[in-house]
């Protein structure tokens, strides 16, 4: 989606036109959806963070500020939503995390042994979402630092880190060398 | 260089993006209805008339204030005299009375405009009594 295309639309959409929010929703709904399902969140918490977003981000409309993409506004809304229902995860009682492990543990859209499965399986939670958010969901380092509420300078540093680290981890990984001789 | 970045992307591009429209249609449905509150405001268009209106009713309260008639305390009754030791020797207890209700309280009991009323008033009533029968 072209930036300038996006903006216009977000434009319309705070301008009042429901036919410009319906079309982000149908863009962006099944990326928001994606990204938090391969990130970690089980698949009907990622349901509603996106669906609670795309409901918080219509009710803000008119602070929609078009110098960003409409895009990294809803990521934003998005990553602080994932958040709080990350935390609530934690303080919810153990019967409760026990219940659902196997969303959690492999994300839905991972396929087995790829890259993305074993960046997720060698790095960190934080470093691994800096990645997708960079690599899969094609971010430049400005917008992850304002999605994630940081420095851009701070962004660019965990991001080499994280690659570096990945690198490292590949490298030990005997599986790797098989499926780069493939 | 590593190419790392290179294989993340293709990767990342070659994953199932959710092709379900139901979510999609479940967060417009859940949408609440448009309504006029969710257009924003124009930034400088409709402020303009409404400040030159509120300038306009400043400015008509303010000179009606300072053309406002100055009214007597009570409505109807004429301003009382200068009460001076004159107006006191000489007038009937109708009078008396009306002139002292007229007359406001002096603040210091050290004029000396007072103490001349105080014996002014004392003459008057001696007089009152010598004429009264009983």
């Amino acid at each position: 989606v072209a930036d300038a295309d996006e903006r216009q639309l977000g434009q319309a959409a705070a301008a009042g036109e429901a036919a410009a929010f319906a079309t982000l929703v149908e863009r962006w709904a099944p990326r928001l959806h994606r990204w938090l399902v391969a990130t970690g969140t089980p698949h009907h918490d990622a349901e509603d963070v996106v669906q609670e977003s795309f409901l918080r981000a219509h009710g803000a409309l008119a602070r929609y500020d078009s110098r960003h993409a409409f895009s990294t506004w809803l990521f934003t809304i998005a990553h602080r939503r994932r958040c709080e229902v990350a935390q609530r995860r934690r303080h919810a009682p153990l019967a409760d995390i026990h219940a659902a492990p196997a969303a959690a543990a492999l994300p839905e859209p991972l396929p087995a042994g790829g890259l993305w499965a074993r960046a997720r399986a060698a790095l960190a939670d934080d470093d691994y979402q800096l990645l997708w958010l960079h690599y899969a969901e094609e971010r430049t380092a400005g917008e992850l630092a304002t999605i994630l509420g940081c420095n851009g300078v701070a962004v660019r540093v965990r991001l080499h880190r994280a690659r570096r680290r990945l690198e490292r981890s590949l490298r030990h990984d005997p599986l790797s060398t098989v499926l780069e001789a493939q | 260089m590593s190419d790392l970045p290179r294989r993340l992307r293709d990767e990342a591009r070659r994953l199932p993006s959710s092709t379900d429209t139901r979510l999609a249609q479940r967060i417009l449905a859940a949408l609440p209805p448009p309504t006029a509150a969710l257009r924003p405001l124009p930034r400088s268009a409709p402020l303009r008339p409404l400040l030159a209106a509120a300038a306009v009713l400043v400015a008509l309260s303010a000179g009606a204030l300072l053309l406002w008639p100055q009214r007597p305390a009570t409505p109807g009754a004429a301003p009382a005299a200068p009460l001076t030791a004159g107006t006191v020797s000489g007038a009937s207890l109708p009078d008396l009375t009306a002139i002292l209700d007229a007359t406001p309280r002096l603040a210091a009991p050290a004029n000396t405009e007072l103490s001349a009323l105080e014996q002014d008033l004392t003459a008057a009533a001696r007089t009152l009594r010598s004429a009264v029968p009983f």
